[in-house]
């Protein structure tokens, strides 16, 4: 069977999912394809979900342009969207005089695209700020402004709200090859064949892969680094209490260090372990993997006990474009194939990204007729947690089920997953990352069975046939070996 | 939060397990006492519903089955007075200031509630560590599960969750988990021990490895888990020899290394011992803040379910004497700290006025502490600043079993109630 559509979308993390919001305003076709068995599970899941106020990037880049966009419609999206936001504020930790002209360098810059309330402070600011950071930092860039996202969130209120308005979602439907015809392309997948007369690569990690099967491709998605990044116990979320971090090369993030408050009040350690990854699919959590980021977090903060909180860890390869910016143009072939490879700071830009790509479609011939019925608001999950007594007493006098706790570490309710499934989740990671349900102190291992149960009944199928996370990962193997 | 109108006890218990229970039960020989107990599974009983072996021992004087022991307590308190509220989970605990209750907000499918209650026993439990907090490598597959999630899948779903399991651990539990996975069907390819020594008791682990065949892996630690969608199998190393050998499984059983259930205390005043990872108590059981009580495994992770229940019928004796003389004045406590290997002595808080002569140590080993690791011969001192005040020695430490001190042999006049009294392992002799 063969689809037909005027744009096909390939990927579905934060840039694939905000073009496929930006195209569902107008009067077209879209289709997007992501080969997981949910959105936002590559290099998306992977992001510390930081707003940045854009300091760290140099004038002249796409990608210090777009930041600059994306602040001015910023407060629009978190309202249409319903997305949570906290300005947490940044701390540049400068250890020595060369480090101190970096933090001046991107005073300057950041100063130029108008960033507010930028300052350089001494020891005894850092000292009044981060009572907890390393004190033989000389000096630290302040960023009052730096914000965070409740990660995770952004790319399912692009999602959501992109099918909403007529874009069709194909999960697990992985590209296999792509035939450029004379006006359009037919588009090869592990499930049904796809004629498409615009194609837009957001496949994140695999972008140059997607490239190479349309022929010839001009640009480099490498991962240079493996990055990694350590989540521990609400009962030390509060060592730090703004984002610290440490120097950096804003092209390559090779060493980058950072230690900060999750949204969620969990303690973030994050590190880029500077040595070649194994393969594009290397998300193994070696051991060395927890020293180095334990040392490159004592490096920001000493004297904390980090390793005995820790309550979890992820590892994997960090997508970086050559020269370190945006990449979002038409293929060097074909003038209907976008290519789009995003990294650092994606998220922050996510918002303009899709409109950026829905003017270089438009040079291309797209017609972009504005939709009257398109609705840009969407919802986000009731969450007991984030609701006052007086809501708490509505939502379960509506639905009981949000009397029902089934994470107890992080207190979800029932109501609140069946309301995941009913959105889309379809595994463990999807309802856990709509929900938090198993995010906490003791990671699934109480609530795990029940959330299986739930899935299972909501979706209809049986119990052994729920995964973790989509192909294979079944919660317990029944048949197979 | 804001209260409509909030309901008024005298005792809440926190936790319908065996410690719960059973300090419901003595709280009910007090008919004037308004008791509540509180519960968030849909039944009561606690950790034995999943689990199958000798059960009631030591409380009640007769051996049961895991769900059988679970019903017999559930059935006695069913018959006493005391409120019991299932399927029902407290979501904070506000304590009261001097003299005034404390507040609990309660949520369940009827709504939320408050309850405002002169004492609070929180018999919360604990549960086991994930992989990722024992800093257990590799990728993160489906398959890799703790003891109770095991024993849920197959004692309370009735479900086959894999074919091979690795055992990681070996304190008492994983002998547990091997009974689950047998009793599943699962065949175990391995227990994994990174010390030389086993954390249980030698003996009927061995019976089972001999009974069910399969090897025990001493002094080797799980290098990395394999597979990308579900377990494929694990790549262990020996110390000895640094020999790094793969075996094919679908299923990590991680198992011990318990950890209080403590989050309720979490944005509370009430003092945490980083060491246990649940409250600090004094020697009558009572938190820093007056009035609220702890018991069984919310104090440290874990100990067997019969000396749980032992000590909320003790709790809930403290808390009638307290009940009944209004508040009894506690002498000036003396804090008391434990140094790695050790893992934690409780009660945290000594009043040396209140130790009493060894009479029930045998039955009920407290205050008492625990090693992190099984440990032969070790030399224990206490100290108080640069004073010792104790030292003795011991055959040998199970590292899941709890140990009586002799603090009635201390030399408490020498001690420096500022510092306080640290514990600390000698250095074995060479």
């Amino acid at each position: 069977m063969s689809k037909k559509t005027d744009v096909l979308i390939i990927g579905g993390g934060v840039a694939g999912t905000s073009i496929a919001r930006e195209l569902s305003r107008y009067e077209v076709d879209a289709i997007l394809v992501e080969k997981e068995a949910d959105v936002g599970w590559g290099q998306t899941k992977a992001s510390w979900a930081i707003c940045h106020p854009g300091a760290r990037w140099a004038p002249g880049t796409l990608a210090q342009k777009l930041i600059g966009e994306s602040h001015q419609i910023l407060d629009q999206i978190i309202d249409e969207l319903d997305i949570k936001f906290k300005r947490l504020g940044e701390l540049i930790l400068a250890f020595n005089e060369e480090d101190l002209g970096c933090l001046k360098i991107m005073k300057k810059q950041g100063e130029r695209i108008k960033v507010e309330r930028l300052e350089i402070i001494g020891k005894t600011e850092i000292k009044r700020l981060e009572p907890n950071a390393n004190s033989s930092a000389i000096a630290a860039l302040y960023m009052p402004t730096a914000g965070q996202f409740n990660p995770h969130e952004l790319v399912f209120a692009f999602y959501e709200n992109a099918r909403d308005n007529g874009v069709d979602m194909l999960l697990c439907t992985e590209v296999t090859g792509i035939i450029p015809e004379k006006d359009k392309f037919i588009v090869e997948t592990n499930r049904d064949e796809i004629q498409a007369a615009y194609i837009v690569n957001a496949a994140g990690l695999f972008a140059e892969e997607v490239a190479k099967m349309a022929g010839g491709v001009d640009f480099k998605v490498t991962h240079p680094t493996k990055t990694s990044c350590l989540i521990l116990d609400k009962c030390i979320g509060d060592v730090v209490g703004h984002i610290v971090t440490g120097m950096v090369d804003p092209n390559k993030f090779t060493s980058f260090k950072l230690v900060m408050p999750t949204f969620d009040k969990n303690l973030l350690l994050y590190t880029s372990i500077p040595e070649p990854t194994k393969g594009i699919n290397d998300r193994a959590v070696e051991n060395r993997i927890f020293d180095l980021t334990l040392e490159s977090a004592r490096l920001l903060v000493p004297d904390i006990d980090f390793e005995r909180y820790i309550i979890t860890s992820f590892s994997g390869p960090a997508a970086r474009t050559e020269h370190g910016d945006f990449i979002i143009k038409a293929h060097e072939k074909h003038p209907t194939f976008i290519n789009v490879a995003i990294p650092p700071p994606g998220i922050t830009c996510s918002s303009v990204i899709g409109k950026r790509v829905a003017e270089i479609l438009q040079k291309a011939g797209l017609s972009l007729i504005e939709k009257s019925n398109f609705n840009p608001y969407r919802k986000g999950i009731k969450s007991l947690q984030r609701s006052s007594p007086m809501q708490i007493r509505e939502l379960v006098r509506q639905d009981p089920r949000y009397g029902r706790i089934v994470c107890h570490c992080e207190k979800v309710t029932e109501g609140e997953i069946v309301e995941a499934i009913n959105r889309g989740a379809t595994t463990l990671d999807g309802v856990k990352f709509r929900t938090r349900a198993g995010m906490g102190r003791c990671q699934t291992n109480y609530c795990g069975p029940e959330v299986t149960g739930i899935l299972a009944r909501e979706l209809g199928q049986p119990f052994d046939s729920i995964t973790k996370k989509g192909r294979g990962s079944n919660y317990i193997n029944h048949k197979g070996s | 939060m804001a209260n409509e109108s909030s309901v008024p006890v005298d005792v809440a218990i926190v936790g319908g397990g065996p410690a719960g229970i059973s300090a419901g039960l003595e709280l009910s020989k007090l008919s004037t006492l308004n008791v509540a107990l509180f519960e968030r599974d849909e039944e009561l009983g606690g950790i034995p519903r999943s689990c199958h072996i000798f059960f009631g021992m030591r409380d009640r004087k007769r051996m049961y089955t895991g769900p059988a022991y679970a019903r017999e307590l559930e059935g006695v308190i069913r018959k006493t007075s005391v409120q019991i509220h299932t399927g029902t989970t407290v979501l904070n605990i506000v304590p009261g200031g001097p003299g005034e209750a404390h507040r609990l907000d309660v949520l369940s499918p009827k709504g939320l509630k408050s309850y405002e209650s002169r004492f609070i026993l929180l018999a919360t439990g604990c549960f086991e560590s994930s992989r990722q907090a024992r800093r257990i490598p590799g990728t993160r597959p489906a398959g890799i599960f703790t003891t109770g999630t095991l024993q849920q899948l197959v004692n309370l779903r009735h479900l086959r969750p894999g074919k091979r399991a690795l055992i990681f651990g070996s304190e008492h539990v994983a002998l547990s988990s091997i009974l689950t996975l047998r009793r599943a069907g699962v065949s175990i390819i391995g227990m994994v021990e990174e010390y030389p020594e086993l954390q249980t008791y030698t003996y009927p682990a061995d019976a089972m490895r001999r009974f069910f065949g399969f090897p025990i892996y001493k002094e080797t630690s799980l290098r990395t888990i394999l597979g990308n969608e579900r377990v494929e199998g694990v790549e262990l190393v020996s110390r000895k020899g640094e020999k790094v050998f793969r075996l094919d499984c679908d299923m990590v059983i991680i198992t011990g290394k318990f950890r209080p259930e403590s989050s309720l205390i979490d944005n509370t005043p009430i003092e945490f011992d980083s060491s246990t990872s649940g409250p600090t108590v004094s020697m009558d059981l009572m938190v820093s803040v007056p009035n609220i009580y702890a018991a069984g495994n919310v104090l440290r992770g874990a100990d067997m379910h019969d000396l749980c229940a032992l000590e909320g019928k003790i709790a809930a004796r403290n808390i009638i004497r307290n009940w009944k003389c209004n508040g009894a004045g506690v002498g000036q406590p003396i804090f008391i700290r434990a140094e790695r290997p050790i893992r934690y002595i409780v009660p945290q808080r000594i009043s040396p006025s209140k130790i009493r002569k060894r009479l029930f140590y045998k039955l009920f080993p407290w205050p008492a502490i625990q090693v992190e690791r099984t440990l032969k011969n070790p030399a224990i001192e206490a100290w108080s600043g640069n004073k010792k005040i104790w030292g003795g020695s011991f055959r040998r430490l199970i590292a899941n079993n709890r140990y009586p001190l002799p603090v009635e042999k201390f030399d408490w006049r020498r001690v420096d109630s500022e510092q306080g009294v640290t514990l600390r392992i000698k250095p074995a002799k060479p």
